[in-house]
């Protein structure tokens, strides 16, 4: 039996990388990795009876590896290696690049703290980075925090072996580094397609934001304003198969409405959310033009079955839901989905310093926001002896459940649903069932409002879901499976606010580590350009002032020009010739000339021949 | 007198007629200019029409497929794109301009001005910091009469003559301009193959021999201004019972659909040749017509520059006043609907203008110029009173003019119509001594007043009384606008004086000129000047506070002037017509 130099290692590590020496030590099972022996006895592991290594000479199979790779020189040059096996290929990489040029990233922590145990300390020199058993977006953003001088160009480069076992992950890994790299330079033009109505509404707010914050150019397809369109067709006939009728043609020339919108703007992804208007046609259309197609189903697929019949004319099916679904959709010829819950955005879902009148106003020991559902009216009623306040819509005829209404069941402005949120000493969070007695013994996916609560600082109470797990853990979120304990728990934690407090902060700060918008569509644009490495931006990426500068010269008559607009992000001619259109004093020679330039593309527009 | 330029760039980004219409200007800058070298800068699909224009020794195609391809994608590869950009510059720079003339109204244009940086601009151009600045007054005209079209009683054609005209020199210079030897007339030379090729298009006709032939240009660049192919059928119907009668017709490759429906209608003794000219075989084939009769086009320019009669139908956003055939004996008709003529920024769903034109009044027309008996003597019903029927003819000074075939009686429009033309003449001229015509009152238009009734309608006293309310209105204003800027440059020349009273200035200044605007907004008659005042203020241009306040009580000054000439000029009309009306209308002075 060989050495075990886990201690030895982790030692090392203890002292730059605190957290990952910790995960590698909890992660440590070393009867759960096979290993064999080479010749020259060197280990190596085999995962799903495939060896990560060559198992008769790993080294010579390394350095074979590095050499092909063709890789440019180390002087302005890093590399983030995907896949740490046992860490043959690191030595071999490690002749050509200094250890702080070098990160790698492994999905398997198993693996590694058994790479760390087989393997002597002198494979892991000091100043390598790892990132060792963090989910894509993570291991993204903390690679990006490593990667801090901008003079240096990270390469991506992946030990075949190790993505092999991982293949999803790493192509979304490298999908995220791609979509950034465009993002850099002017981003993908996308655009989001909202529902009519309905509580999925606001999100499309969110993901615009956050995919803009990314620095990509995203666009809302503002379909609400044809709701009192659609509700008068209601009006208009009693008549239900006629209304349905007429909803359906409504909803086909919104999905028209799509298409023409998404060649108008030139996008490069158009990203459907909840029930926004779409037909096999359209999706096909929009594919004939080039333009990606995407899907974010933010609901239950049992209780909302219109995925059945259009998720597999999408390109990607991002749902909420693991369990049958996946089947069920693959049933149906829809291969790309992924799991993507929901999230919060931390612009709008944040703690507050209320005023009294606002506390008076919005607080409570305990809350509920949400309309009417019959599982909530059978839950609740059982809770009118607390100070118990209930707000959103669709209460009607809700018996004594009408003495907690608020607002006579109006609906609730996102501002003031934080407030609410805020104000509440317990935040109650039944995920609704239209026709479950009381708690659902089979809810899965958790709804917005988990991730909004918490990003709040909130403290909630929410009923047990399959799927929580996979985003809090228990010191982070409190979790009920029926009214006796939810009770329980209410009588605990109003007596207890310490408590209530330290578990809202955890919950807080787990939101804002993972589970915001942004991570959301970090990932599914890592998904997307991961099975898709050829997509790129139609019209190309946008420059910043900088590399505009770079491009001139400094001294150019033209980088003197943009020194003025430096840190504005990336530019359109249109945007720039406005800027200089505002500027104040002497037009020169090169600005005219711009202008001049964007006269042209102008006229271009107005002969339609752009 | 001026001194003399060699080399002269000409900017028109427009269409075919428009350049035709500039063919009197190039001629009077040769004139001037008689060693000049005129070169001519068109949209690349125009370069044909400038070939037939003899006085262009130059023409540079503005290539528009070009223009187009830099500016795509151009954000990315900039400084290479703006090397594409200076080279073009360059090249024309190099040329050594000592002269632009600008006949296009484009903010390429302008562009392309400022950045050629030649000794002198007439048109637009920007000034240093970007701004628009429309340079020599009548450029400064030409946006006025743009903006306010209905007013405007100058032809396109007598407006781009303007920029030939030397105020300093105005005697010799007007002559030289409005009444050269001979007259203004547009010109295009026909090549000699082009005949033959002529010739070879009508070889195989039947009617090739037929000794009156007739054009049609059914087409036009708008559905707006095409009169209904029905109706051109119904003419031809018409006209080819007219003994040794024959019609051509005439228009682009893509107007051949409707040229060849007309033409399949009236059987041999139609030819459809769109499509299949060339710009010259056009110019040969239009000479051979006795009579053409045409929507507003290129053609129609075509024509009359040839000296072919033309009869042209005005609908949609045409207006004869502007862009009418020019020369003498022409005839145009166009609708008196109140919506005529469109705004340039509108698309008519209903032609209205062109239902009223019937074929039996066209056909009625065309037979009169054919047989060359006047629109009112034929004997036939007077002419109905929906349309009007203008016959195109020179002023004693030269200039184009749209007179009443028909006489009827004097509208308050037309009548403040001619003298909005009177006293812009005058204005623009510069001519000191024009003064004394005005105060001789309406007898200054006695030659333009004959072609019209006296008035009758009973609202007409009220109604011009209302109009010169404004033009007082206007004047009081712009006394007070310049009795204020006065005071502002006195203060400004004496340093750290005043600062509270200038900033009063300032504030009653800016309630001037709103009130201006707004009755200028108000009234499109007092709007022809008011405007004209609006571009002088765009077009000022001093760091010096002192200067700008002196320039700026010149402007009001202006106004004022231009107010006040008009008033002279019609506020003795009710003697002038020995019309009284039982209200005893008083007119304020």
């Amino acid at each position: 039996m060989n050495a075990n130099y886990l201690e030895l290692n982790l030692k090392r590590l203890f002292a730059n990388q605190t957290e990952v020496a910790q995960n590698l030590r909890q992660a440590y099972r070393p009867e759960s990795i096979e290993l064999r022996y080479s010749r020259e006895g060197s280990p190596v592991p085999v995962i799903n009876r495939k060896c990560l290594h060559s198992p008769y000479d790993p080294q010579g199979e390394s350095r074979k590896w590095v050499a092909s790779l063709g890789l440019p020189e180390a002087n302005h040059t890093g590399l983030i290696v995907g896949g740490l096996g046992f860490a043959y290929h690191l030595t071999e990489l490690l002749k050509v690049f200094p250890p702080d040029r070098l990160a790698l990233v492994e999905p398997d922590l198993n693996l590694a703290a058994a790479a760390f145990a087989a393997r002597p300390p002198e494979v892991f020199p000091e100043g390598l980075t790892f990132v060792l058993g963090k989910p894509t977006v993570q291991a993204y953003l903390t690679l990006r925090e490593h990667i801090t001088d901008p003079a240096i160009n990270f390469k991506v480069v992946e030990h075949p072996a190790s993505v092999n076992q991982h293949p999803e992950y790493f192509h979304t890994l490298a999908g995220i580094f791609r979509a950034q790299e465009v993002a850099r330079q002017g981003g993908f033009k996308i655009l989001v397609v909202s529902p009519l109505y309905g509580g999925s509404l606001p999100i499309a707010t969110y993901v615009r934001d956050a995919l803009n914050a990314l620095g990509h150019r995203a666009e809302i397809l503002e379909n609400s304003v044809f709701h009192p369109g659609m509700e008068a067709l209601n009006r208009w006939t009693s008549n239900r198969r006629h209304q349905g009728q007429l909803r359906g043609l409504l909803a086909t020339l919104l999905a028209e409405a799509v298409t023409a919108r998404a060649l108008d703007m030139g996008a490069d992804l158009v990203l459907g959310l909840a029930q926004s208007p779409f037909t096999p046609k359209v999706c096909g259309e929009l594919k004939k033009a080039g333009i990606r197609t995407a899907f974010w189903f933010v609901e239950d697929f049992e209780l909302m079955t219109y995925w059945n019949g259009l998720a597999q004319h999408f390109d990607h099916y991002f749902i909420i839901q693991k369990g049958d679904f996946p089947a069920q959709l693959e049933a149906v010829g829809c291969s790309q989905h992924h799991y993507l819950p929901v999230a919060a955005d931390p612009a709008v879902h944040t703690p507050l310093n209320l005023t009294t009148a606002e506390m008076r106003e919005f607080g409570s020991d305990l809350s509920h926001i949400g309309a009417g559902y019959h599982n909530r009216r059978q839950t609740f009623i059982k809770l009118l002896d607390y100070d118990f306040r209930l707000w959103g819509n669709d209460w009607e005829n809700c018996g004594p459940l009408a003495a907690a209404l608020q607002r006579s069941g109006g609906r609730l402005s996102t501002n003031d649903c934080v407030k609410v949120f805020n104000a509440s000493r317990i935040n109650l969070n039944l995920h609704s069932s239209t026709y479950h007695e009381g708690i659902n013994p089979f809810g899965d996916f958790l709804n917005p409002r988990t991730f909004e609560i918490s990003a709040c600082g909130g403290f909630q109470l929410v009923d047990q879901r399959s799927l929580i797990a996979e985003s809090f853990t228990g010191d982070e979120i409190a979790a009920f499976r029926d009214v006796k304990e939810l009770r329980e728990l209410i009588n605990h934690y109003l007596a207890h606010p310490e408590e209530r407090q330290k578990i809202a902060e955890a919950g807080r700060h787990r939101v804002l580590q993972e589970h915001t918008y942004s991570h959301r569509m970090l990932e599914m644009l890592g998904v997307i350009s991961g099975s898709d490495p050829e997509w790129a931006p139609k019209s190309g990426g946008l420059p910043t002032p900088e590399e505009i500068i770079r491009q001139a010269g400094a001294e150019s008559e033209l980088g003197r020009v943009m020194q003025r607009f430096q840190g504005e992000g990336p530019m359109t001619l249109e945007g720039l010739s406005a800027k200089i259109e505002h500027s104040n004093g002497d037009l020169n020679r090169t600005e005219a000339m711009i202008l001049l330039l964007n006269e042209f593309r102008r006229w271009g527009l107005e002969k339609q021949v752009l | 007198m001026t001194t003399q330029v060699d080399k002269i760039l000409i900017i028109n980004l427009t269409r075919m007629g428009d350049i035709l219409q500039s063919t009197p200007l190039l001629k009077a800058v040769k004139r001037r200019n008689p060693r000049a070298e005129i070169h001519y800068m068109v949209v690349d699909s125009f370069t044909e029409i400038c070939r037939l224009i003899p006085e262009i020794d130059r023409i540079i195609p503005f290539e528009f497929a070009s223009a187009i391809a830099v500016s795509k994608s151009a954000i990315r590869y900039l400084p290479r794109r703006l090397k594409e950009v200076e080279d073009f510059i360059e090249t024309l720079r190099k040329e050594g301009y000592q002269q632009v003339i600008n006949l296009s109204h484009s903010r390429i244009s302008a562009l392309i001005c400022h950045l050629l940086a030649v000794p002198e601009v007439k048109g637009l151009t920007l000034d240093r910091e970007g701004f628009r600045q429309i340079q020599n007054p009548w450029a400064q005209y030409f946006f006025t009469a743009n903006l306010n079209r209905t007013c405007n009683r100058f032809n396109m054609v007598d407006i781009h003559l303007g920029l030939a005209y030397e105020a300093q020199d105005h005697h010799a210079s007007r002559r030289s301009v409005w009444n050269p030897p001979g007259g203004n007339a547009l010109s295009a030379e026909i090549p000699p193959e082009a005949h033959v090729d002529a010739n070879y298009l009508l070889q195989d006709w039947p009617g090739k021999e037929a000794p009156l032939l007739v054009g049609f240009q059914p087409g036009a660049s708008l559905a707006s201004k095409c009169w209904p192919a029905d109706s051109f059928i119904q003419l031809g119907e018409k006209l080819i019972h007219q003994p040794g009668a024959g019609i051509l017709i005439f228009g682009s490759h893509a107007e051949s659909e409707l040229a060849q429906r007309i033409a399949l209608a009236l059987g041999d003794s139609a030819l459809n040749l769109a499509g299949k000219t060339s710009l010259s075989t056009l110019a040969a084939l239009l000479n051979r017509v006795a009579l053409l009769v045409t929507n507003d086009t290129g053609t129609q320019h075509l024509a009359a520059a040839i000296r072919t009669p033309v009869l042209s139908l005005c609908f949609g956003s045409a207006l004869s006043h502007e862009t009418g055939p020019y020369g003498v004996g022409h005839i145009v008709v166009e609708s008196t609907l109140p919506c005529f003529p469109c705004n340039f920024h509108v698309e008519c769903k209903r032609f209205r203008c062109q239902e009223q034109v019937s074929a039996e009044i066209v056909t009625r027309l065309a037979v009169q110029m054919l047989t060359k008996i006047p629109p009112d003597q034929d004997g036939e019903e007077p002419l109905p009173e929906d349309i009007n029927v203008w016959k195109t003819d020179f002023d004693s000074d030269g200039f184009w003019l749209e007179r009443p075939a028909v006489k009827r009686p004097l509208s308050v429009e037309a009548l403040v119509n001619l003298a909005i033309r009177k006293v812009w003449k005058d204005l623009l001229l510069g001519a000191e001594n024009r003064k004394s015509q005005i105060d001789g009152g309406l007898s200054a238009l006695a030659r333009e007043l004959e072609d019209f009734l006296p008035p009758e309608a009973d609202s007409f006293g009220s109604r011009m009384l209302d109009c010169l309310r404004s033009f007082s209105e206007v004047e009081e204003l712009a006394r007070s606008g310049e009795t204020f800027s006065r005071e502002l440059e006195s203060l400004t020349s004496m340093p750290l004086t005043g600062f509270e009273r200038i900033q009063a200035i300032a504030e009653e200044l800016a309630r001037v000129d709103q009130a201006i605007a707004t009755i200028g907004a108000n009234s499109p008659a007092v709007n022809h000047f008011v405007l004209d005042f609006t571009f002088g203020k765009q077009n000022l241009e001093s760091n010096q506070v002192q200067l700008l306040a002196r320039q700026t009580g010149n402007l009001y000054n202006r106004l004022a002037e231009g107010v006040s000439r008009f008033k002279s000029l019609v506020q003795g009309w009710e003697g002038y017509f020995n019309y009284h009306n039982s209200h005893n209308l008083l007119i304020k002075s």
